[in-house]
């Protein structure tokens, strides 16, 4: 897609066809300068469409399969380039309360057109004063979002040849997109599993699974070092192997050094 | 005619109540299942106890002072037992303030008037009013028998109008609670019916054909919902329409994500359940069990008449299963779902109807199926009698 360079993106990510389009709509009628990069249906396709299009702009749905629209809010916060978030919600959300706070915006579905047409114009004025970059959201989604019990790590299934390999998580060295798969890398080998990695990042203990890219799921476990090669590029080397793995911008900033 | 004064007189002397102007006890008595709720009252704290035997030993105190020795020790040790079977039956009778009980608590208030009798009669009784301390005596003894009397029959008197109290309190509150509960559950989930017609305006506007069935599915949702919660009981056909109405709207929003299998043996349909238990599951399947899938999921909804009688409704879903808090349901306890804000939870609420419908023949559970997902299970063991209501 080309985005002419002064164009505001933006996502769109709702689990149900009829309000996802009936906010498309809305804001192509009211925002008709907004460059809609992705619709997204569902946490886990709204979180790796953000890494895809670094959209400037996000409309979440909170009630979403995979990831909930704040964990994903949550995930984006933590970028290097966190977007203008925009809960789009319907009326009995146990969240609304604490949006009628008035840190987060958010706007009720189904969507009317003066409603968001306010929400437009702060974003508007947003995007203007601090060029693009949200406010730290992080303690307050850290609030909407109730302790979720972490669901229990299933060991990896993984063929290889006749047999299947069962892998534990925290055997796994890192995880790569490959393609239509993902390769396991664990302490004995590697292997071609059929589960896309963004699904992956969903059932696995995010403190030891570092998202260091797109495309990649690492062991925080087994990283040696992270290695800056320039303004823009870094690497990580991992403990007795040969790999380095690419930290995308986004997230650079897992490494800040002391 | 002298019948008019008699009458008023008559009136007069029928309000009262002879039990307890001669017994002088306390008014109310309480049914077994009252005690059992007025167990659930607390106990006496630690700070009144040890205030009660701090008071006990200053009695005791006052009751030997300035007289002479070996009396003095006598009348201290005297009293502050007595003092202390005094608590101790009030205690028991904190617990149980019946009219028995006041009465054998009295025998005890009595013992030491008699012991103080017995003491003056067993010495020289041409004596006992010329040695001042032995007149003393007879008064401080009438006096503690009097405090430990009044004492217990405060406490009993006192416990039995608050306990009776509580009973009415808690009755209302159940009242208000029941009445807050049929509206909630008549009331439609708001999120439910806004989401839906998000997707219905969308359809409207842009003139998709999906717009008149949708609006027709959820009319008639509506339809079999409103009244739903009106009658104790309903059958299980009349609410499964209503949920295959709820399963229509659901699919038209979430397209190929949801898959539903209705299956209603024709006996069982008849069969009478609370409203809105089965939808509850429903909603519970369709919102853990299937939208979290990425991919979607089926829910099967099945109700038979099992072989050893009885009826057996389930709710399957193919998601991640109950979370283990919801596999390890409390035991049952009406008294404290009354009391905690919990009870509004979707699946105790259904607990609890079943409960105030079938007793403990009802019974509601969450399990793992072997394919994985989750069972929902509501087993009834004998078909309830049907033309009694709640009020």
């Amino acid at each position: 897609m080309n985005i002419a360079k002064s164009a505001i993106t933006a996502l769109i990510a709702d689990d149900e066809e009829g309000p996802r389009e009936q906010l498309r709509a809305a804001l192509q009628r009211l925002w008709p300068e907004l460059q809609i990069v992705a619709a997204s249906e569902h946490g886990v396709d709204a979180w790796d469409d953000f890494l895809a299009h670094e959209p400037q702009v996000c409309f979440l749905d909170i009630r979403m399969p995979g990831l909930n629209g704040i964990e994903v809010a949550r995930r984006m916060a933590a970028t290097a380039s966190p977007p203008q978030v925009v809960f789009v919600t319907a009326f009995g959300d146990h969240a609304l309360s604490a949006f009628d706070a008035g840190a987060v915006d958010y706007v009720m579905k189904p969507v009317d057109d003066a409603r968001l047409g306010q929400a437009i114009e702060r974003l508007k004025a947003r995007l203007q004063k601090d060029g693009g970059s949200g406010p730290d959201l992080n303690a307050l989604l850290k609030q909407l979002l109730p302790a979720v019990a972490a669901p229990k790590p299933k060991p990896i299934q993984a063929s290889l040849g006749r047999e299947i390999k069962l892998i534990a998580p925290e055997d796994v060295i890192f995880f790569e997109s490959d393609n239509r798969y993902t390769r396991v890398v664990f302490d004995g080998g590697d292997a071609l599993i059929r589960t896309p990695l963004k699904e992956l990042l969903t059932t696995l203990d995010t403190e030891l699974f570092w998202q260091v890219h797109r495309s990649v799921l690492v062991n925080s476990r087994h990283i040696a070092s992270a290695v800056r090669v320039d303004e823009n590029s870094m690497h990580i080397t991992l403990k007795g192997r040969e790999e380095k793995l690419p930290v995308s911008r986004q997230f650079q900033g897992l490494f800040k050094g002391q | 005619m002298m019948n008019k004064p008699w009458a008023t007189l008559r009136g007069f002397f029928r309000e009262v109540d002879w039990r307890l102007v001669f017994l002088l006890g306390p008014r109310y008595r309480f049914t077994p299942e009252q005690w059992r709720r007025l167990d659930t009252l607390p106990g006496i704290s630690p700070t009144i106890k040890v205030a009660a035997v701090v008071n006990v030993l200053a009695l005791a105190v006052v009751a030997a002072l300035e007289l002479p020795w070996p009396i003095a020790r006598l009348v201290f040790c005297g009293t502050l037992l007595l003092g202390l079977v005094t608590l101790w039956v009030s205690a028991d009778l904190w617990r149980r303030p019946t009219q028995k009980r006041l009465h054998r608590a009295y025998g005890f208030s009595a013992v030491p008037l008699g012991a103080v009798f017995g003491f003056m009669m067993a010495s020289q009784p041409q004596r006992w009013l010329k040695e001042p301390w032995h007149h003393e005596l007879l008064i401080r003894g009438c006096a503690i028998g009097f405090v430990y009397t009044m004492a217990i029959w405060a406490v009993a008197m006192w416990r039995n109008e608050f306990m009776a109290d509580w009973l009415h309190d808690e009755a209302l509150r159940e009242q208000k609670l029941e009445l807050a509960q049929r509206l909630s559950s008549a009331q439609i989930q708001p999120h439910f019916l806004f989401n839906s017609l998000a997707s219905l305006q969308h359809w409207v506007a842009v003139k998709d054909d999906r717009a008149a069935p949708l609006l027709q599915s959820l009319t008639s949702y509506l339809r079999a919902t409103l009244p739903l919660f009106d009658r104790p009981l309903l059958s299980v056909g009349e609410e499964a329409e209503a949920v295959r109405r709820y399963l229509e709207v659901m699919q038209a929003r979430l397209g190929g994500r949801l898959r539903f299998v209705l299956d209603i043996a024709p006996d069982a349909a008849t069969a009478q359940l609370p409203p809105g238990v089965l939808l509850t599951l429903v909603e519970n399947a369709v919102e853990h069990g299937v939208q979290p899938q990425l991919s979607g999921g089926e829910l099967q909804l099945r109700a038979y008449l099992p072989a050893e009688g009885g009826l057996c409704v389930e709710v399957l879903d193919d998601g991640p299963g109950p979370s283990d808090a919801l596999l390890q349901l409390p035991p049952l306890d009406p008294a404290a779902m009354l009391r905690d804000a919990q009870a509004s939870l979707g699946l105790q609420n259904s607990r609890l109807r079943l409960w105030q419908a079938f007793g403990d023949q009802a019974e509601l559970s969450l399990s793992h199926r072997n394919e994985g997902g989750c069972r929902a299970q509501v087993w009834v063991r004998t078909s309830p009698p049907e033309a009694q209501s709640r009020t």
